[in-house]
């Protein structure tokens, strides 16, 4: 009876705008995604499966590279006879200029190119794909399909379980579970879910590594097997980049060598580490966020640095002061009062700058 | 606020140090080292405390640690105050621990809990009294001789910075004008968009050159997305084509393999023919047997046919023309006799033979002795009449008359008679010979050519009709070679013209090719297997010319568009790279933009708390001053202004009555100043009014005595409103307080030198 090795949501040549990382730890953070499905690849060919399954946006097209295409063709060829099925997911559909469209693929490579089911008989199984042709599919490919009686079928597809959606996140081709149960089909690889989760009837593998802070913890890849008893899923760990958040409370800390022994406990190699700095900061401390940066960045795989501490200054000690400082201040905090979003924000930063200026040689704009 | 009792059982060098200050001038006086300025920094920690937050700063705690009792006595400290609105406290604190146990007490009671109680003794019931930090009021109330000695040196102008230094910000060495100007530092190191090399502008310059990167980038991805819809149209089409082609070379090879199985049959059927040909070609025949041969033969045989007609008509005329020798005998006899004479003799001879008649001579001898005789008579008289007439022809005279007698003229006309018998048949008779004889000769020449001719060919016969029979059988098996030649060069000259050159075997090589080719071409399209093939080769050709030129054209342009849908991306970075510089530089523009109004905005504001706070101080200072100056200086300078925007001092210079700002004034005045507008300053700064002791370490030093004692004096005249506390060394001063500060009001504390233990 066959194995079946599934992932989905690669995002290769994914951009990291979004973390603030800079393009040469950008361009690292896509080396390890192709390096991850290289890792996927190498597990297909251990574990010896039978066949290999992409439930979509094994890539993202509009930033898409033949280079990635060239790659993805050079792993599918290491696969040799193992059949590759691929259901294009919103980010990676069929177009005319798509990868899809655009390589050469080996032929042991399957695309589903249409959206609504095709099948591909292989021994002991049958596997029924569908894939995305633009960036905005809602349809659900469930309506009105079902497998015919005879046989295991298997459906792969990228999709949003309507009934699970996580927040924030776009919903395509959108069905509800029972719209799999009703197609008779034996199980449903699917995609577009970042986060692994695995029902009786259907499973998100998640994406094989995270992609950002939002996709902390553990990331897998999923093995199907096929036998006797049904469809027996099995989510394998695979993600070797961690993102972890972690908080840097500054309230007493009196020096930037305390700051640096703080973001430097957090190391962590093997990590993209995102330090919230929290908290009240000293007058007297020296917060220069570039310098904290480079002086810890070397003991993590990347580390963020997000400042979000609170002026240390008693204001309102000051704001009772008859100094032009004292005034400043009143003012000010009068002027924020009445402000609402940004001006607020800026009031909130000028007070601080107009501080610094008062206490500091030379006034830090973070 | 008016301390009015201390207590310190130890605090640095002071053990067991206790005094009651009076409401008005407290003048402490000791030597060096004998712990005036413990005392004042006891009475700072005693209202402030040694920490201002809930974490120990390290300056702080060594501070703390700094006023240890040097006698291990116990760190602790008591003092009284009271404020101006009656109510009255004591302080008391133990520094012997890091939290500083701290109690303000209210008539017994413990208010600091009032005043919110941090850590390590921070209890602000100082700056809620004083209305004012710390910092304020160790900048403002404290005035040590080190401080004034520093500023005086000063132009007044820079005395006046001092002061507004302490005005903005508490210190002496923090300006609003300094802090705006690092503010100011600030926003020229972001810079306007007019500073190009300024943060801002070069992070905008990039932000606009990532965006266009990108637009480009996208712009070139939409084309290449047309174009990858064309080269799919493309494809397709390059399918179709392929397809056609495929049909069409199916087609073509197919009708190639027809053809050439038609031909080889063909070339198959000529060389048949020719080797049928060639064996009818191949018996011996003879060598040279031509055309012309035969027809000489032919010619010969007719010849010779008709030579053989001919003798055989002649013979058979010659048998009917018998002459026998005694005729022809007799014949020439006449010949020569008779046969001579013309018409004319004969005529002559007539008339003369008829005059008379003589017998004819009877029996053969007598014939011909009779013929002899009329012979020789005859040729006589023929020669004489021959000569005769030879002598007379000249003349045209008439012929004389024969003188032949009439037996020889009737014997000369029997015989001219019988010569003219005879002579048809004799002339027949010869020309009969003649024609045999020549008929004889033809056949001769004729057999003679026909054996060499035979000879030629190599044919020997006996006969005529053999050698006729020889040749005609030679010419036949010629005749058949001829045509077994001819059909075998046809034969030949077909297949050669069928195979162009090629063998039979690679005609069938290339039929075998054309097939394999067919079936390839036709590969897995079963549909083309077997199609009929009813065009011939060259329309074929021809379609699959055009269907490969167009192929081709379209192969390229394909080529060509994947090219340019390849390039096109190529001129650009992943778009990835470009998205995350252009997020990096709007975050960079962003904050930027955001810390550049924020510094614009904290600059105004400095500047308008500025104006508002020396707006408010200046007209305070301005009669204070000149009070205190006019005093100070006896008079000499008795108006002072201090600018409201800056702070700076304008004096009206006596000598000139001109009011100058920075007036060249001595030391000793520009002391006085300071110290005046410190004092001022002191009374300003209180948030809530509550007037703030001053507390001054020996300020006067380098003034001269009889100013010192005026400014003493003027600082005495205060302290109906301010309490004051003077720290000094100084003799003159003492003596001075001894002898000038008389009432219950003020009180004179000795300090004593401390030995240290």
């Amino acid at each position: 009876m066959p194995t079946i090795l599934h992932t989905a949501d690669v995002h290769l040549d994914r951009a990291f705008a979004g973390a603030g990382m800079t393009s040469g730890i950008a361009a690292a953070r896509r080396e390890e995604l192709r390096d991850a499905f290289r890792r996927f690849v190498d597990l297909a060919l251990e574990l010896r499966v039978d066949i290999v399954t992409i439930g979509g946006d094994l890539y993202e097209h509009e930033r898409s590279t033949l280079d990635t295409g060239n790659f993805l063709r050079q792993q599918f060829e290491r696969l040799g006879a193992v059949p590759v099925l691929i259901a294009p997911g919103n980010h990676d559909p069929v177009l005319p200029d798509s990868l899809w469209r655009r390589v050469d693929w080996p032929a042991n490579v399957t695309i589903f190119t249409e959206p609504r089911f095709r099948a591909v008989r292989l021994p002991g199984v049958t596997i029924w794909g569908a894939g995305h042709t633009a960036p905005d599919l809602r349809d659900n490919l469930l309506e009105g399909f079902g497998v015919p009686p005879e046989g295991t079928h298997v459906l792969l597809f990228h999709g949003s379980d309507t009934t699970a959606a996580p927040e924030g996140k776009r919903v395509h081709c959108g069905f509800l579970p029972r719209d799999i149960d009703r197609t008779g089909a034996a199980f449903a690889l699917l995609g577009h879910y970042h986060g692994a989760r695995v029902s009786p009837r259907f499973a998100y593998p998640g994406s094989p590594e995270a992609l950002d802070f939002g996709e902390e913890g553990e990331h897998f890849v999923l093995k199907l097997t096929i036998d006797e008893q049904g469809a027996r899923p099995e989510l394998l760990p695979f993600g070797r980049v961690r993102y972890v958040t972690q908080r840097l409370d500054v309230t007493g800390v009196t020096t930037s060598d305390e700051l640096r022994a703080g973001i430097a406990a957090f190391g962590d190699r093997d990590a993209i580490v995102r330090v919230l700095l929290e908290g009240e900061l000293s007058p007297d401390v020296d917060l220069d966020v570039p310098a904290l940066y480079n002086a810890c960045a070397e003991r993590f795989r990347f580390l963020d640095l997000v400042e979000r501490t609170r002026p240390g200054w008693r204001l309102d000690e000051i704001a009772e002061e008859s100094t032009t400082k004292g005034a400043f201040v009143r003012l000010l905090q009068e002027r924020a009062a009445s402000l609402s979003g940004e001006q607020a924000e800026i009031a909130e930063m000028a007070l601080a700058l107009g501080l610094q200026s008062f206490d500091r040689r030379e006034v830090r704009v973070l | 606020m008016k301390l009015t009792a201390i207590d310190l059982p130890g605090f640095g060098c002071l053990s067991d140090f206790s005094c009651s200050l009076a409401p008005g001038l407290n003048l402490f006086y000791g030597d060096n080292e004998a712990g005036k300025s413990t005392l004042q920094q006891a009475i700072c920690a005693m209202l402030y405390g040694f920490y201002d937050g809930d974490k120990a700063r390290n300056e702080e705690t060594q501070r703390h640690k700094r006023y240890k009792p040097w006698d291990a006595g116990l760190y602790r400290g008591a003092l009284e105050y009271a404020l101006s609105d009656g109510r009255a406290f004591e302080v008391r604190r133990d520094f012997s621990t890091a939290d500083v146990l701290t109690q303000l007490l209210d008539s017994g009671l413990d208010v600091s809990g009032q005043f919110g109680r941090g850590r390590h003794g921070n209890v602000p019931f100082a700056r809620k009294h004083l209305g004012m930090s710390r910092g304020v009021f160790e900048s403002c109330a404290f005035i040590s001789q080190g401080d004034v000695f520093e500023v005086s040196k000063n132009a007044p102008t820079e005395i006046g910075d001092a002061v507004a230094a302490l005005a903005d910000s508490g210190r002496r060495d923090v300006s609003a004008a300094l802090a705006m100007e690092r503010l100011d530092t600030a926003i020229r190191k972001i810079g306007s968009d007019q500073a190009r090399t300024a943060e801002l502008p070069k992070a905008r310059v990039n932000l606009t050159r990532a965006r266009s990167e990108l637009v480009s980038a996208d712009d070139a991805r939409r084309a290449v997305a047309e174009k990858a819809q064309q080269l799919e149209r493309m494809q397709a089409r390059l399918r179709q084509l392929a397809e056609e082609r495929a049909r069409t070379e199916h087609s073509l090879h197919r009708a190639y393999a027809t053809r050439l199985r038609t031909k080889i049959a063909e070339i198959e059927a000529a060389e048949k023919t020719a080797a049928a040909a060639e064996a009818k070609r191949t018996p011996a025949s003879p060598r040279s047997v031509t055309t012309a041969m035969r027809d000489e033969v032919l010619g010969l045989r007719g010849q010779l046919k008709r030579a053989g007609d001919a003798l055989l008509r002649l013979e058979r005329e010659q048998a009917g023309v018998v002459v026998s020798a005694d005729e022809r005998l007799e014949y020439e006899m006449l010949r020569l006799s008779a046969g001579q004479l013309v018409a004319e003799q004969v005529s002559q001879l007539e008339r003369v033979a008829y005059a008379t008649e003589t017998p004819a001579p009877s029996g053969l001898g007598a014939v011909f002795a009779a013929i002899g005789r009329a012979i020789a008579s005859a040729v006589r008289a023929i020669v004489r009449f021959v000569l005769r007439r030879r002598a007379e022809a000249p003349t045209a005279e008439p012929e004389p008359a024969l003188s032949v007698t009439r037996e020889e003229a009737a014997s000369l006309l029997e015989r001219h008679r019988r010569y003219l018998t005879l002579r048809p048949l004799i002339e027949r008779a010869d020309a009969l010979e003649r024609q045999v004889e020549a008929e004889r000769q033809g056949v001769a020449v004729a057999e003679t050519r026909l054996v060499s001719v035979m000879a030629e060919v190599g044919l020997r016969a006996h006969t005529p009709a053999e050698a006729f029979s020889a040749f005609e059988a030679a010419w036949n098996a010629h005749v058949a070679h001829e045509k077994a030649d001819l059909a075998y060069t046809s034969a030949v000259e077909r297949r050669d013209l069928l195979s162009a050159g090629a063998s039979l075997d690679e005609l069938r090589a290339a039929l075998a090719e054309h097939e394999t080719a067919a079936s390839e071409v036709t590969g897995g399209r079963g549909a083309l297997s077997g199609a009929e093939v009813r065009q011939t080769p060259e329309p074929l050709e021809r379609g699959l010319q055009k269907l490969r030129e167009e192929h081709h054209q379209t192969e390229l342009s394909a080529r060509t568009l994947s090219d340019e849908v390849r390039m096109a991306l190529e001129r650009y970075r992943p778009r990835a790279e470009i998205e995350e510089e252009q997020a990096h530089w709007e975050r960079e523009v962003a904050r930027l933009e955001k810390a550049r109004a924020a510094l614009m905005l904290a600059r105004q504001t400095i500047e308008e708390a500025m104006s508002s706070v020396y707006r408010d101080f200046a007209p305070a200072v301005n009669s204070f001053l000149s009070e205190g100056l006019g005093a100070a200086t006896d008079g000499r300078y008795r108006r002072a202004h201090v600018d409201p925007s800056t702070l700076r001092v304008s004096l009206l210079v006596p000598e000139t009555g001109l009011v100058v700002e920075d007036p060249p004034v001595s030391h000793g005045t520009r002391t006085l100043l300071y110290v005046l507008m410190r004092v001022g300053l002191a009374q300003h700064m209180s948030a809530i009014g509550e007037p703030v002791p001053l507390i001054l370490d020996d300020p006067f030093v380098d003034v001269d005595s009889r100013r010192l004692k005026r400014m003493m004096e003027f600082l005495m005249g205060l302290t109906d409103r301010v309490q004051v506390l003077y720290f000094t060394k100084d003799r003159e001063i003492l003596e001075w307080f001894e002898a000038t500060a008389t009432g219950p009001e003020h009180r004179l504390h000795h300090m004593s030198a401390v030995v240290n233990v």
